[in-house]
């Protein structure tokens, strides 16, 4: 847990000098001594545009080295690791950098939706906060893809046919209508939302990066016109899927082990018995052997699992 | 197997390819590695300039219905790209402000804008123009603008900047506008108090703010000089 600590303070550090450089950036400081004085305030998009592909490179650099996937186990509390450290500081800071973008995007108007700011400062300040959310989503993604294609963990998160009527079967049984099907690791809903996920998500990259163009190259109007289209179109997508994946994911209680283990990492073995029948096929051989200095520390729970 | 080859992998192809460009990247912030073009160039004088006479003006605010009509195909105010306000406690002949594009020589609107969607357009006399669709809603343009009130303002519609195209585009209007055309305020305009040039006007207040009057105004009983 101390990992995961360090991590959530160091994303939110990350964050916050980067809110300061976003706020500080977007300040016309005309009457400031010592400054010749400026109408325009400082457009990160335009001076620091270096940092979009640096974040792209450094993505797939950090992805790169992510060791291939580990078997999981059951530990000697009867629990069984679900989500990695990888996958916490992957999920809540690509989760962050989402929220932030859609944040900025909105009060900055898409599409139908008016634009809820005035004053060129605040523009800016939400302008640069854009800025900075999109480098961090765009690590996130690009250190998510590469990991997952060199260790294979795309696979497990690819949909297969069965998936369809496995996820039907697994929101009809939680509804108390018919048996549950057997799931893997991954419920077949949320391998089904992946590629879906994967559609908006590389939309809204790839508008949003002619988007970024034009502040290096002239880029043609018609071009730019249909990367803002597609980029506000993949926005509203986005939040509509992401609103079903808060739902499904936090808010009803069924999936409360889950949301837990993308904080903790872990889930419990009744939980993974009951509903990753699959899974749980896979790992039930795999115990962790009891180290020493463990069954000094927990002797009881070591001698009786939560079976 | 000392003398195998060793042969490179996906990861290791992706580990020297991503490092080296970063390597490129952070490079050309240095002093001598950027790649940015250092020319100096000169943005081209506009071929058109609207003037204004604020003491002919009767405040009907003609003008601005009919250049939201021209560009926008609607009568609204808010849209209007040339802008008169007129103060209620400040008497004649301060009481109405003209606010019409200058059409700067050195416009800081343009060098403001990142997208280059605000420049000179060559093919209708360098007038300084919005290419609304390369537009990204910065809204520095307005900023720079030094001119209160701003002559760039914001279609909070279709969510960019906007200024005046001395009507080169006017979607909603059969005439010819530009430098060589015709120009919806002037057209419009019961008093005749904004007029077209092609002559580049004294960059002051009163190089764009002059006297349109005529001896049939002088009639009325109002000044002409």
């Amino acid at each position: 847990m101390l990992a995961r600590l360090f991590i959530a303070i160091g994303v939110f550090i990350g964050l916050g000098f980067g809110a300061y450089w976003a706020y500080d950036a977007s300040r016309l400081y005309v009457f400031q001594a010592g400054y010749t004085g400026s109408y325009t305030y400082n457009l990160l998009f335009e001076s620091a545009v270096w940092a979009i592909p640096v974040a792209i490179l450094l993505g797939i650099l950090i992805g790169s080295f992510a060791k291939d996937g580990h078997e999981s186990y059951i530990d000697a509390q009867g629990k069984v690791l679900r989500h990695d450290e990888t996958m916490f500081f992957q999920h809540w800071s690509h989760a962050l950098a989402t929220l932030l973008l859609i944040g900025t995007g909105i009060s900055l108007g898409v599409l139908m939706f008016p634009r809820f700011l005035s004053n060129p400062q605040d523009v800016g300040f939400a302008i640069n906060l854009h800025f900075i959310a999109a480098s961090l989503f765009l690590f996130t993604v690009f250190f998510h893809v590469t990991k997952n294609i060199l260790t294979g963990e795309i696979k497990e998160n690819m949909p297969e046919a069965h998936d369809i009527p496995d996820a039907i079967g697994h929101y009809k049984a939680m509804l108390g209508f018919g048996k549950q099907p057997e799931e893997g690791k991954y419920l077949a809903s949320e391998k089904l939302s992946y590629p879906v996920w994967g559609v908006l998500v590389g939309g809204i990259i790839l508008s949003g990066l002619i988007k970024v163009s034009a502040y290096i190259w002239n880029m043609p109007e018609g071009l730019m016109i249909a990367a803002t289209l597609i980029h506000g179109i993949c926005t509203v997508g986005i939040v509509l899927v992401l609103i079903v994946h808060v739902f499904l994911g936090a808010i009803i209680p069924p999936s409360w082990p889950l949301i837990r283990s993308m904080i903790t990492g872990y889930v419990t073995e009744d939980y993974v018995k009951a509903h990753h029948v699959k899974w749980y096929k896979e790992i039930k051989g795999n115990r962790k052997p009891i180290a020493d200095e463990s069954v000094e520390a927990l002797p009881n729970k070591a001698e009786t699992p939560s079976v | 197997m000392a003398n195998e080859p060793r042969k490179a992998s996906r990861r290791d192809f992706l580990k020297v390819g991503s490092a080296s460009l970063i390597g490129l990247s952070v490079g050309t912030l240095f002093p001598g590695g950027t790649w940015l073009d250092n020319k100096i160039y000169a943005i081209p004088a506009s071929e058109g300039y609207l003037l204004v006479d604020t003491k002919k003006c009767a405040g009907c605010l003609s003008c601005m219905l009919a250049c939201s009509l021209t560009h926008e195909g609607k009568e609204n105010l808010s849209l209007s790209r040339i802008q008169i306000m007129q103060d209620s406690f400040v008497g004649f002949p301060n009481d109405i402000t003209m606010s019409q594009c200058r059409q700067c020589a050195y416009p800081p609107c343009v060098e403001a804008c990142p997208t280059k969607a605000l420049h000179a357009d060559e093919n209708n006399g360098n007038i300084r123009v919005v290419e609304t669709g390369k537009c990204i809603g910065c809204q520095r343009c307005i900023e720079a603008c030094p001119y209160d009130s701003n002559r760039v303002v914001w279609n909070h519609e279709s969510k960019h900047s906007q200024k005046c195209d001395l009507c080169a585009n006017t979607p909603f209007w059969e005439e010819e506008g530009g430098p060589d055309g015709k120009q919806a305020c002037v057209a419009v305009c019961p008093m005749n108090a904004i007029k077209f040039t092609k002559t580049i006007p004294t960059q002051s207040d009163s190089g764009y703010n002059v006297n349109l009057r005529n001896v049939h105004y002088g009639k009325t009983g109002f000044p002409t000089n």
